[in-house]
């Protein structure tokens, strides 16, 4: 024992892996002390989730060692990792909806609660409420189905579950020694909720285990992880102590630019026209929000900002025609519409850059091609044919305006980064022909380079005479972006803001309409 | 204060909108045993000769065979997959029987070891499905059709087109004989469908099933066989599917195709009648009984008001239709999709 305690948890060494001709991770070498919460940040293609991957026993490296408390480590396939003591909670939920919360945490280890062939799922619900307990999770109960909480407390769920096979399984035997990696499990939380999950790593860790955190929010790292590692184009770019590490520098490691007011191209900012593209008064949607009124115009950016459950989403519902409004006026160019679904909504050049891509947008199975014209297939068809070279040359002139980084246009979307993939839904929208994008957190899940092109896009579009209705993925972006904006508290418009160039609002002053 | 999803309610102990959403999750699962009591109370309405003693003995009688069916069926389908083998399957046990047991063709006399021998070679033909499945990648859909064509070939070989006439009475009072009014072969339905409930909901496989359906990859990383699951439910479906073949072949004597025709699809309606998700994860056996019960319960109605032959199946089809729609009402406004 302690001999073990003379080495870290968790140690790679020289760790290289190349697909096809591309190498993604060159020479890395990691440590993860005991007891620590260490950071992993980087752009998106920094090699992040191929480390993980391989330390999950997903991939193969190359070359290179791993050593668990100074013993050989590699593991083949995620089950052989648990078996280890090393867990993860991915990025996309592996709750079952449809088991019990019970169910699920003891999914494939029933073995205790068994009397012969039968499992008492009454026994099994108490055990694992017991351990829900354990974290302060008494609000959530074993015996309910994962379906009927929210996405916060599905997390935590995936969470205690990762950390019971982990230690269920270890090898030891003990609860200690364990590793559990959290691929971005913040980014749909909301404050208090990440102040409870950082609480319960933080119980993890202290209980002489450690973790791996990888998020694209650096402040949240900075508060969590009490060590940083930078990655950038495979490698290791430095390692900062806690002490020493704050946003600006950790900024300039991952992209070599510090991060500057320009970022959001505020120069290029344009005077929208009078023009109004979309009106809308007192628009009422009964449950959600009412009496809702403003004009878009022409080159606008308008920010909806508030707090989840502000109403804000299901304006952007209404105007996109996936709910149907209550009461109000809507108005396209001066003409009333009611939309009951959203083809009629693109009909009127209206459509929305939905806020889950991967569910709500993408076509995993699709071509880069098929995903940019799948709603321009109106205009790209002759005689109901589709014409092959104008999609060809519609594509490609999207792929290039939009740097979106592929083999060609047959690629299918999901070899794709997240930011490209998000390129290619702006793609899809800007190629419509529409005039109003709503765009429902555009940068969401998306690294720091890819930011500053999508803002670029979005600048253009603009520019073009678009109209954009934006849900901003955090304050910065929404007073960044924004022509105007409008803050929302409990389904009601509580004050709308110029945001001129050089008359940007305060945080501060918006926050106070907020809550 | 970069993030600004501060979030007003957090403090909120009772969402009430969501609570009412849950609340009509709950209800919708009653739906389809509401339907069967709205159904059986018409029913009683429009017909005298329904709530009689003796036709109630009948739908238990009618009900056996399709029950037996359909629960084949329904772990097949709670996994996402599809079986449209039936058909064969039951031909096929239904002939091997006949061909081993006392019967008109061959010298063969095993008696009850025939039965065992059908119902393993059913099971072993849908271990084999499950096998072709999960090694070649083939859908459930192509595989379980051409195992159809296969075993429905096998079996008409082995009568060579003349099918024998079996004369076992040991095998044959399973039919023949009754038991508080109903035939034996109800109560095996009976036991078919009490097992398949233990499996369903008191073990651990039964977990695994649901998550396989629910979604292959997170019951994959949670460490769970999922090929080891498929080949299992197959070759259940087959076991099952060959008691099925030997109630029918207990019930008609001669184990002719043209006896199990017709078979997958009622099972299927049943199934989903019931209220199980044809893309898996969700519904089980018990669904399934009221399906089934459902479905009998309108053949049986139409053969009380003496509805003419010819209309019948078309009015099964409308009244399916229009259970259908009634059921589709709590769907409503939601973001369904239907494939």
């Amino acid at each position: 024992m302690s001999d073990a305690a003379a080495y870290p948890l968790m140690r790679l060494k020289k760790i290289n892996k190349t697909y096809g001709t591309t190498k993604v991770l060159t020479d890395m070498d990691i440590d993860i002390p005991k007891g620590k919460i260490v950071g992993l940040v980087g752009e998106n293609g920094a090699g992040k989730t191929t480390l993980m991957k391989i330390i999950m026993g997903l991939e193969k490296a190359d070359s290179g060692t791993m050593l668990k408390t100074n013993a050989p480590y590699a593991p083949i396939g995620s089950v052989k990792a648990n078996a280890m003591g090393v867990g993860m909670v991915f990025q996309e939920q592996s709750l079952l909806p449809y088991l019990t919360v019970g169910q699920n945490i003891y999914l494939n280890n029933e073995g205790q609660f068994k009397t012969g062939p039968f499992v008492s799922w009454s026994k099994l619900n108490a055990s694992a409420q017991a351990l829900l307990d354990s974290f302060g999770m008494n609000h959530i109960k074993a015996n309910k189905y994962v379906s009927d909480y929210s996405f916060a407390n599905r997390q935590m769920v995936e969470i205690i579950r990762a950390f019971f096979v982990i230690t269920h399984a270890n090898q030891n035997g003990s609860a200690e020694n364990s590793l559990l990696i959290l691929d971005e499990p913040t980014s749909v939380l909301n404050e208090n909720e990440i102040k409870v999950l950082f609480k319960n790593v933080r119980r993890i860790t202290d209980a002489g285990n450690s973790a791996i955190f990888v998020s694209h929010r650096l402040d949240e790292v900075l508060e969590l992880c009490d060590m940083i590692y930078v990655l950038k184009d495979g490698k290791k770019v430095c390692v900062l102590d806690k002490a020493e590490a704050t946003q600006d520098i950790l900024y300039s490691k991952m992209v070599g630019t510090s991060a500057s007011e320009e970022y959001y191209q505020v120069s290029k900012q344009r005077t929208p026209d009078e023009e109004v593209l979309l009106e809308v008064k007192d628009l009422c949607l009964s449950g959600f929000f009412q009496n809702v009124s403003f004009k878009l115009h022409k080159g606008e950016v308008l920010s909806i900002l508030g707090s989840v459950g502000s109403g804000k989403e299901h304006v952007c519902n209404v105007l996109t025609g996936v709910d149907s409004l209550t009461s109000g006026e809507f108005m396209v160019v001066g003409k009333p519409v009611s939309f009951k679904m959203p083809s009629q909504a693109l009909a009127h050049g209206i459509m929305q850059i939905p806020a889950n891509r991967r569910i709500e947008a993408q076509f995993d199975i699709l071509s880069i091609r098929d995903n940019i014209i799948i709603s321009e297939l109106e205009r790209v068809k002759k005689g109901g044919l589709i014409q092959k070279k104008k999609v060809e040359a519609d594509v490609g002139h999207w792929i290039e305006r939009l740097h979106i980084k592929c083999r060609d246009s047959a690629q299918m979307i999901n070899n794709l980064s997240g930011g490209n993939a998000q390129k290619v839904i702006f793609a899809r929208a800007l190629a419509s022909g529409a005039s109003v994008i709503i765009l429902n957190h555009p940068t969401r899940g998306v690294d720091v380079g890819a930011k500053a092109e999508i803002y670029e896009v979005i600048r253009d579009a603009t520019h073009a005479g678009v109209g954009i209705v934006l849900l901003a993925d955090t304050m910065e972006e929404c007073i960044g972006l924004s022509n105007r904006i409008l803050v929302m508290r409990d389904g009601t418009v509580q004050k709308e803001f110029g945001a001129e160039p050089n008359a940007k609002p305060e945080q501060v002053e918006l926050i106070k309409y907020m809550v | 204060m970069s993030k600004m999803e501060i979030q007003a309610n957090a403090s909120k102990p009772f969402d009430h909108r969501a609570h009412r959403q849950h609340q009509l999750e709950r209800i919708k699962n009653f739906v389809p045993l509401g339907i069967l009591f709205i159904f059986f109370i018409g029913c009683s309405i429009i017909s005298d000769d329904f709530l009689t003693r003796n036709n109630l003995l009948t739908l238990l009688d009618l009900a056996s065979l399709p029950l037996i069916i359909a629960l084949s069926s329904t772990l097949v389908v709670i996994i996402g997959s599809i079986n449209l083998s039936i058909e064969g399957m039951m031909g096929l046990s239904g002939a091997i029987i006949s061909m081993l047991a006392l019967n008109n063709r061959t010298v063969f006399n095993l008696g009850i070891f025939a039965v065992l021998i059908a119902v393993a070679v059913s099971g072993f033909v849908g271990f084999l499905i499950g096998l072709i499945m999960v090694h070649t990648k083939i859908p459930s859909f192509m595989v379980t059709f051409c195992m159809g064509l296969i075993t429905t070939g096998a079996a008409l070989i082995m009568y060579g087109g003349k099918p024998g006439t079996l004369s076992d009475m040991q095998i044959r009072s399973i039919a023949l004989n009754k038991f508080l009014g109903v035939p034996i072969y109800f109560y095996i339905a009976l036991l078919v469908f009490l097992i398949a409930w233990l499996i369903q909901s008191k073990t651990a496989f039964g977990r695994q099933i649901y998550a396989v359906g629910q979604d292959e990859n997170s019951a994959a990383m949670a460490g769970i066989n999922v090929n080891r699951v498929k080949i299992t439910v197959f070759t259940l479906a087959g076991l099952i599917i060959g008691i099925a073949g030997f109630v029918s072949i207990a019930q008609f004597a001669r184990a002719d195709m043209s006896n199990v025709m017709n078979k997958s699809f009622p099972a299927l309606a049943a199934i989903v009648l019931g209220g199980t998700n044809l893309s898996g994860g969700r519904g089980g056996v018990v669904n399934t009984l009221v399906g089934v019960t459902i479905i009998t319960m309108l053949t049986n109605i139409m053969v009380l008001l003496s509805v003419n032959a010819y209309v019948r199946d078309a009015a099964q089809g409308v009244f399916l239709l229009i259970i259908m729609v009634a059921f589709g009402w709590s769907k409503k406004n939601k973001k369904l999709i239907v494939k």
